[in-house]
């Protein structure tokens, strides 16, 4: 039984015809992302067709972000590597991207360092460094307006490693727009 | 887009701000570094008087889970009410290769107060008040070497100090609220009752200290039981819930939650507090549930007739099981605040 719905899944994704989405101007993205409502962040990022040779759907991709969790800290982050398009139909796309060059720094509003014999000094700018690769997968249209490029929405993953004593996998939602670039 | 980097930067700056400095409205995080791990402490509240309540969540909580419409209205008008997030708990970040001894954790208790003491003046009242595993780290802190001169009282709620006591007494109190409501001809579930007492007695009891979790059936079985026979309140779980989505982010929780578990270990490991009770000579305010089968109130009785201190109080709840913050909030926080008020 799991066969046969597997098979019908597939067979219904493959009905998509599918099919690479050729990328030869350079884009912007500008994006909300956020793993929940109280958490906002924003993302913008610069798409570059592959250095001249390549012009086709895998693309070089760079962005910077941040989000804020109200009540705990501020995160500022940047990741770096290839995006793939794809699409359903004329009008629809989709973007798989994967970004394993990636650094989050958390910041944290005041902290105090207690050192072992109980005295405790400020900390300048306190916060912490991780390692944060990126994964994304989302799904896009074309409006009618000529400038936007795409309007996508989908999850992101980010990995924080190392967080306490394993990875802390972030889940993210968002949602943004693809602009020409001039 | 170069107005919208500005935006960024703003934001950015405005988060790093300094916090506000008046006492009577705190509304404020501050980070503790110790030992590799990065704390947050939010701090809410009036401060005026200079009395710091510190929580200790319990295990799988979190510092903010406390933060319920009822704290603020009836705590935070009153004292400066410090949630903190105890180390790799839901926003605490670390880099931890190794597990830590209950002890090791325990000393991040003191280096809060060390924190807050440093920020807020020598002089503040630091009241310490633990739910079930804060009563373990909490109690844990308190028989460290200096540790009860820093504090002006100590509340415990649900406090599991001792596991194997826990489990025992767990036990104990399903027999007999099995048992009580049985003759009772009210009682609708009499037949559901007959067969949870049956069940409980055929267990093997010496099983029961090396499997713990053998027990989760039967207890959410008798809490059902025990809220359809309206013999206990339901915990108000819309604060709860409002706690977890609203003032915290639940993805940080959850996923941290699942990585670190030290109350387990502390259960899996017999951690035992009971034989050092006289050792505790600190102003005590004990606050149990009547009906709470996960840390049974016969702890909160046997910490009332072997801890030192002379000044020392146990109420029981009488409609409440383990969560009485929620459930009968206004008892509990009344005598939290006479506690506070007397000793402050």
């Amino acid at each position: 039984m799991q066969r046969i719905a597997l098979l019908t899944l597939l067979m219904g994704f493959l009905s998509f015809n599918l099919s690479a989405q050729k990328i030869d101007t350079p884009e912007w993205d500008v994006s909300y992302v956020g793993n929940n409502l109280w958490n906002p962040g924003l993302q913008f990022g610069r798409l570059i067709p592959g250095l001249g040779r390549h012009e086709g759907p895998v693309i070089y991709q760079a962005h910077l972000g941040a989000y804020w969790d109200p009540q705990a800290q501020f995160n500022l982050y940047a990741f770096a590597g290839w995006q793939y398009r794809g699409s359903f139909s004329k009008r629809d796309y989709f973007d798989i991207r994967i970004s394993p060059v990636g650094l989050l720094r958390s910041f944290y509003p005041e902290a105090y360092r207690v050192l072992d014999n109980g005295n405790t000094d400020k900390i300048f700018l306190p916060g912490r460094w991780y390692y944060a690769p990126e994964f994304s997968l989302t799904w896009g249209f074309r409006p009618k307006n000529e400038q936007i490029k795409q309007v996508y929405f989908g999850p992101q993953l980010f990995l924080l490693l190392p967080y306490n004593s394993r990875i802390l996998p972030i889940l993210n939602f968002q949602i943004g727009l693809n602009l020409k670039s001039n | 887009m170069k107005s919208i980097l500005y935006c960024l930067l703003l934001l950015s700056c405005l988060t790093l701000a300094c916090g506000k400095t008046d006492l009577s409205k705190l509304d404020e995080t501050i980070y503790v570094r110790y030992n590799g791990a990065d704390m947050p402490a939010y701090v809410h509240g009036n401060g005026s008087d200079k009395v710091f309540l510190v929580v200790l969540h319990g295990g799988g909580s979190f510092g903010l889970a406390f933060r319920t419409p009822d704290f603020r209205r009836e705590l935070e008008s009153r004292y400066a009410v410090v949630y903190w997030d105890q180390r790799e708990q839901s926003m605490s970040q670390a880099n931890q290769a190794q597990a830590l001894s209950v002890g090791e954790r325990a000393k991040d208790v003191g280096a809060l107060l060390s924190v807050l003491k440093a920020k807020y003046g020598e002089d503040i009242k630091l009241f310490l008040f633990g739910h079930s595993w804060g009563g373990t780290l909490g109690m844990t802190y308190l028989l460290q070497e200096g540790a009860q001169e820093q504090l002006k009282g100590w509340i415990m709620a649900s406090g599991a100090y001792d596991f194997p006591l826990t489990i025992d007494e767990r036990y104990l109190l399903l027999l007999d609220v099995s048992e009580a409501a049985v003759p009772n001809p009210n009682d609708m579930r009499e037949q559901q009752w007959i067969d949870l007492n049956t069940e409980l007695r055929a267990l093997n009891q010496d099983s029961l200290r090396s499997d713990p979790d053998l027990l989760r059936p039967y207890v959410e079985d008798a809490l059902r039981y025990l809220l359809l026979d309206n013999e206990i309140l339901p915990a108000n779980l819309g604060n709860l819930y409002r706690t977890t989505i609203v003032e915290n982010n639940p993805l940080y929780w959850w996923l941290n939650d699942r990585a670190s578990k030290p109350y387990l270990e502390a259960r899996d490991a017999g951690y035992a507090l009971r034989e050092r009770l006289a050792e505790i000579t600190l102003p005590t305010l004990l606050l149990w549930g009547r009906f709470d089968l996960s840390v049974p109130p016969a702890l909160g009785e046997i910490a009332l007739a072997e801890q030192g201190s002379v000044d020392k109080t146990l109420v029981i709840l009488e409609q409440s099981e383990h969560l009485p913050y929620l459930s009968e909030s206004e008892q509990f926080l009344a005598e939290m605040i006479a506690f506070v008020e007397r000793l402050k």
